[in-house]
Order: structure tokens, then C-alpha cells, then sequence
């Protein structure tokens, strides 16, 4: 499976969910190829996905928040996990190809996720060639239509 | 012989303190500092973090729901923070107030603090953000960034010195 074809499974898969995307590849691809008002795209941040996504579920519990990082990102913001278990409602999930593609492809170290947060992590192999993609939009508009979506679903 | 330099409490400060941050907060994301301890045990609502970047971005989460989360770390986490401070507050134009300690700056602090008591308000400074002075103004202080942090949207440090609050 490809990463966008990933990315879209997740994204039909919970409907009603906020999406945080992480920077790098998945967020320029997702924008270019999916772009909906309910996921927010990082361009910046390396590792910080996962922090957004739960400050978000621990502040509203009726909230179902979808993260998705890439593998190397998920390594850089992995000390945060231990706040994984405070958040029932958030999905982690991970999409590894132990490569850091959109730098040029270097190997990364391979992802190892202790027992204890194994049931709240989902670790998905994606395969193929990264697509040209622009820059996702402006961070404002983003923003705005993120939390356009919140606002009109009742979220905020 | 140089002169030794002393932070004084601030009267009532840390009551005053606790409750501002009750009223006005949903909640706060910190790394625990000894300058903060006697603070974080008077919060109520609040989530210890592994890094200072990571309660950086918890607290941009809650902004993006219209919830403000206070963060607190020591002087030493801006490092961890800079990046994401700018790719999270700052690249979306969204507000948020930092508690920092300013470790390092008494005499007798251990050597490892030094450096970050000579270099953080010159840090946050050449970083295009605003701080004001807890040692100066008091709780004024912690108004004055709260407003500048959620009505103009910038992001604002509030830097306290050992003695403030802690002793």
C-alpha cells in the first residue's frame, strides 16, 4: 500500500474524526491528493503530531482525534507516548517505511514500540514512490477551515 | 567584592498565582522545575509532560479547540521548544503564555544552570518573542502577558527567578 492510499483508508475509516497529519510527505500529500476541513496539516514540527493530537483529546473528551505520523517523526515525538494512556479517545497510527523519503530517502532506525504502548499504537507499511507535491495551503487557511469543521460539528 | 544579587518573594504571590491560573486556564502542560513546585501542587487542572516540546504542543492541541493551556518549564527546555513553539503558536498565528524559570542567575546555583541564567531573556528577545518580568511586576506581570498572549496572538513568556514563588 502507498501512502496515500493509507492515509485514505484511516481517513474513510473514522468519518467523524479530527485528523492531525504530520509534516513532511504525509501532510503534502494528504493536502494535494485528499485536502478535507477536518484534518489539520502540519508543515513544521518534527515530532510534534502526536502532542497536538492528544492536547486535544485530554481537553475534550467527546472529541475522536486521528493522528497520523510518519515512522521517523514518530521516533522524534516518541516521548511522549506516556501520555498516550490518559487519552481513550485519540487513534495513533503510524506509517513506516524506515525511510526519511522527503529528504532525500535516508534509512531511519526501525520503530520499536514497548509492550505497554502497543494496544494504543497502529503501525502501518507503506510502500512506492513519493508523488511531487507542492507546499500544503497557507497555515491560516489550514487553521481556519480546522477549526471552521470544530465549530459547525459542535467540537469547540 | 561583587555584590551578591537576591530575588525577593513576591507577597502573596504564589495564592494569587494559582488561583489566576484556575480562573483563567482549562489547563497546563508542564516539565517539573523546583522554581514551580510549590505552584504545580496549587493547580488544579494539569498534565505533566516528557519534554518541554511536547507540552509546547499539547497546549497548541487545546488552542485549536479554543481552550487555553498554560505551559511551565525551566529555563533550559526553551532549547527543546524553540522549534516547536515557531512551528506550532507562531507559524499559525495562535496565543500562548509560558511560565519559564530563570535558573542560573544566583551565585551559589550549580554550574550546569550558568548558562541558561546568562542567555534566556537574550534568547526569547532575539527570538522575536515578548517576556515580561515576574521579578518586577508580580502578578501585573502574568496579566499583562495574558492579555498580550490571547488578544494579539503572540507568544509571551513570563519569566520568574528562584525566590519568587519557590522560597
Amino acid at each position: 500500500m502507498n501512502r496515500i492510499s493509507a492515509i485514505k483508508n484511516i481517513t474513510n475509516q473514522n468519518p467523524n474524526s479530527a485528523i492531525i497529519i504530520s509534516n513532511g510527505l504525509s501532510s503534502r500529500e494528504a493536502n494535494y491528493f485528499i485536502n478535507n476541513n477536518r484534518t489539520f496539516y502540519m508543515l513544521h514540527a518534527m515530532g510534534e503530531a502526536l502532542s497536538i493530537g492528544m492536547g486535544m483529546a485530554m481537553l475534550n473528551k467527546k472529541l475522536r482525534v486521528v493522528v497520523i505520523d510518519g515512522d521517523y517523526n514518530a521516533i522524534m515525538g516518541s516521548a511522549s507516548w506516556h501520555n498516550l494512556t490518559a487519552c481513550k479517545n485519540l487513534k495513533y497510527f503510524i506509517l513506516s517505511n524506515r525511510l526519511s523519503q522527503t529528504t532525500g530517502s535516508q534509512k531511519v532506525p526501525s520503530l520499536s514500540v514497548p509492550t505497554k504502548f502497543k494496544k494504543y499504537i497502529n503501525i502501518i507499511s507503506i510502500k512506492g514512490k513519493k508523488f511531487s507535491t507542492p507546499n500544503p495551503e497557507s497555515p491560516t487557511k489550514i487553521k481556519n477551515k480546522f477549526k471552521n469543521w470544530l465549530k459547525i460539528n459542535n467540537k469547540i | 567584592m561583587k555584590k551578591t544579587k537576591i530575588f525577593y518573594k513576591k507577597r502573596s504571590s504564589l495564592i494569587l498565582l494559582s488561583q489566576f491560573v484556575d480562573k483563567n486556564f482549562n489547563n497546563t502542560f508542564y516539565v517539573p522545575d523546583s522554581i514551580f513546585t510549590k505552584l504545580i501542587k496549587k493547580i488544579s487542572k494539569k498534565t505533566i509532560c516528557t519534554r518541554e516540546n511536547h507540552a509546547i504542543s499539547m497546549s497548541f492541541g487545546s488552542k485549536l479547540l479554543e481552550k487555553k493551556s498554560l505551559v511551565i518549564m525551566q529555563n533550559s527546555g526553551l532549547g527543546l521548544s524553540i522549534d516547536s513553539i515557531i512551528g506550532t503558536f507562531h507559524l499559525y498565528s495562535e496565543g500562548c503564555l509560558i511560565f519559564i524559570s530563570n535558573r542560573g542567575r544566583l551565585p551559589w546555583e550549580e554550574i550546569q544552570h550558568k548558562k541558561w541564567g546568562r542567555i534566556t531573556k537574550k534568547l526569547i528577545k532575539s527570538l522575536g518573542f515578548i517576556f515580561f518580568d515576574f521579578n518586577k511586576d508580580g502578578l501585573k506581570a502574568v496579566k499583562k502577558g495574558y492579555n498580550v498572549a490571547f488578544k494579539k496572538n503572540k507568544v509571551v513568556f513570563i519569566v520568574f527567578e528562584r525566590g519568587n514563588i519557590d522560597e
